[in-house]
């Protein structure tokens, strides 16, 4: 018969035991090498301030392009008419039923542009004078009302859509009468805003979260003095079927309205494409310059941690013997320094994410970059700070799971 | 329980270590059996291969030939996780050298024992404290171990090998530093043990302490031989 050992009991406390347990096993191990400890610690928060800003900045331009993308609408593209008033030269309504002739398959809509004082206000709203299709081309939302109709159009009627940015401003409503200059228009309508000034800088014409009122174009500018400013066209937007044919059908309409070398000298393309190009020259730099600092520092608190680790499991030869000798397994040991490692770098980074954080809402306004928040910011460079800890923690704990118990309780 | 069955065999066991100048060997083909309810004493000169036979004993290493057979199991047919159970809760050491973690108390260092057991904090704690004042530290408990003198760091580590007693105790001159009303009050702990059932094995300088044991053995040059 063998005797058994008395096996004792579970009870509520086991886990607060453990957790206990544990802290105190890696104290051990911090109070042993304070000062690597302190310099892997310092390397580890470091890297996560950089990576939480890479992330961040990343995240803020990324969104940016979405919101670029939006504004000028999904699959969308535009001509821009810069009309220079010396040659007289400009995009005119034969242009635009030239494009729709040879694009059936596009949605097209025309803008002019005026600069208009309403009567009564010392603030300019840009008035755009355009047609019923304009707002299901750019996919815009109504905030309230409707967008100007195909009857508004064949009627004349003296009906106005504002933007809600000139609703605020002007403090105009639907059903309002707004007299621009002396010509009253109606409104009937309030468009909801795309964007909150995020494409700030960007293609004027294109700009939405701005004072305008879009109108009928087929109403006689009262507000011109410019007589033969009728057929002239500011900007074209072509709405393509998918974003497959986006390039070719660019190219078409290059080859339709770029007949004269001079036509060139007016006439731009905006397209997802070219709108997005600056955004993404500037990703591309900055992942490659603040992603290759952030690699070498976390590198770096990597390589400390590493030696501190090594010369963690040197100092506690006799402890791991005694482990060993008290039931510890060869995985228990490893485990006891990968955590203590995991444990090193995780607070690392949560201090390094905090101040990064921190620093990133008080200063980003002035640093004039786009900065976008969000879980993936803590996130991602709390994932990295673990993943390195058990990266480079995983050989030194192995040295220490494969030290023999009875010459580790040899050592001094 | 069975006094005649053996809890630890040892068959011709030989134990060499590699050094720069060729393995030396330290144990020579030695056979030992140790009976359960045993307190088994082993003298001998230093050098001469005591606590490497120890470890042995305690499944801290493994030989390099011959068996060790502890309570009817081939150690060499078994793996780290058999291993590591038995060291749990089947044999205990009393390290030559201590080994206790310096910058906890006393008591801390008593609890260590049960670090890697299932075990209910309440009742380590109870026998903790038990193992402590049956060495006659209470007054200690608090005390960081690196402030100890080397007689109570040891009688530290006998408390922290008997707060919970596994079945076969190995102490490695477990009274090496102490005075002799202490050593007195560690062997009545082990003899009190003993008779509950505890199986032990004691390395000793200390002639005197022959008395408490049941059989005695020397050790010369890696041999074990009969006393006298
Ligand atoms: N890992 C090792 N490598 C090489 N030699 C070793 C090793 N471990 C022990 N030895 C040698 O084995 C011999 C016996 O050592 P051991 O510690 O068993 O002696 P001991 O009888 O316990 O001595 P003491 O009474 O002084 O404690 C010593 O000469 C020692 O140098
Ligand atoms: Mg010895």
């Amino acid at each position: 018969m063998k005797k058994r050992i008395p096996i004792l009991h579970h009870s509520i406390a086991q886990p607060l035991q453990y957790l206990h347990d544990l802290w105190r096993d890696i104290w051990e191990g911090v109070r042993s090498q304070p000062g690597r400890t302190l310099l892997s610690f310092l390397a580890v928060a470091v890297g996560s301030v950089s990576l939480t800003v890479l992330v961040a900045v990343l995240n803020g331009l990324e969104q940016r392009s979405t919101h670029l993308v939006r504004e000028l609408g999904f699959n969308v593209f535009a001509v821009v008419s810069s009309s220079d008033r010396r040659t007289g030269e400009a995009l005119r309504e034969r242009d635009v039923q030239l494009l729709q002739a040879n694009c059936p398959e596009c949605g097209v809509s025309k803008v002019r542009r005026y600069e208009v004082k309403p009567l009564g206000h010392d603030q300019a709203v840009g008035v755009l004078a355009t047609d019923e299709r304009l707002a299901a081309i750019r996919q815009w939302t109504m905030l309230q009302g409707r967008f100007l109709d195909a009857g508004d159009v064949a009627r004349r009627e003296r009906h106005a859509v504002i933007t809600e940015a000139a609703a605020k401003a002007f403090r105009w409503k639907t059903g309002d009468l707004i007299a621009l200059s002396d010509v009253r228009f109606k409104v009937v309508g309030i468009l909801q805003s795309t964007d909150q000034g995020v494409a700030a800088g960007s293609e004027p014409a294109l700009s939405g979260g701005r004072r305008e009122v879009y109108i009928p174009d087929t109403i006689p500018p009262a507000w011109s003095a410019g007589s033969d400013d009728g057929d002239r066209v500011d900007v074209v937007y072509v709405r393509v079927p998918d974003a497959e044919r986006m390039n070719r059908l660019v190219l078409r309409t290059q080859r339709l309205l770029l007949t004269r070398k001079s036509r060139e000298a007016f006439l731009s393309w905006v397209t997802p494409e070219t709108l997005l190009g600056n955004v993404r020259r500037l990703q591309r730099s900055i992942r490659l310059t603040a992603g290759s600092v952030t690699l070498l520092s976390l590198i770096l608190g990597g390589t400390t941690l590493m030696s501190l680790m090594v010369a963690n499991v040197k100092d506690r030869v006799l402890e791991i013997g005694l482990r060993r000798a008290l039931g510890a397994s060869r995985k228990d040991i490893a485990a006891l320094f990968v955590t203590e490692a995991c444990l090193v770098t995780s607070s690392a980074a949560l201090l390094g994410i905090a101040i990064a954080h921190v620093g990133l809402l008080l200063g980003a306004e002035s640093a004039g970059l786009p900065i976008l928040l969000d879980w993936k910011s803590a996130a991602v460079p709390l994932l990295a700070a673990m993943l390195l800890g058990v990266l480079f923690a995983y050989w030194p704990a192995g040295m220490a799971a494969n030290i023999a118990p009875a010459e580790a309780l040899r050592s001094e | 329980m069975n006094a005649s069955l053996p809890i630890l065999e040892m068959k011709a066991v030989e134990k060499s270590f590699p050094t720069p100048t060729g393995p030396v060997r330290v144990l020579q083909p030695t056979d030992l059996e140790v009976k359960a309810g045993d307190f088994l004493a082993i003298t001998g000169p230093s050098g001469s291969g005591k606590t490497t036979l120890l470890m042995l004993a305690a499944l801290l290493s493994r030989p390099s030939k011959g068996a060790v057979v502890f309570d009817g199991d081939d150690v060499s047919s078994k793996d780290e996780a058999w291993l590591c159970r038995h060291r749990k809760y089947r044999v205990g050491m009393v390290f030559q050298k201590f080994c206790l973690l310096p910058h906890r108390t006393v008591l801390e260092n008593v609890l260590f024992r049960f670090r890697y057991l299932d075990h209910d904090p309440d009742e380590a704690r109870t026998r903790s404290l038990e193992a402590l004042r049956a060495m006659g530290l209470e007054s200690k408990v608090d005390q960081p171990a690196r402030l100890l003198s080397s007689g109570e760091m040891q009688r530290v580590a006998i408390a922290r090998a008997v707060a919970l007693p596994p079945r076969f105790l190995v102490a490695d001159e477990p009274t090496g530093n102490l005075d002799r009303e202490s050593t007195l009050r560690v062997m009545d702990c082990f003899k009190r043990l003993n008779a509950e059932g505890l199986t032990m094995l004691l390395v000793t300088h200390n002639e005197e302490l022959l008395n408490y044991c049941s059989r005695h053995l020397v050790c010369r040059g890696g041999a074990l031989q009969k006393s006298k």
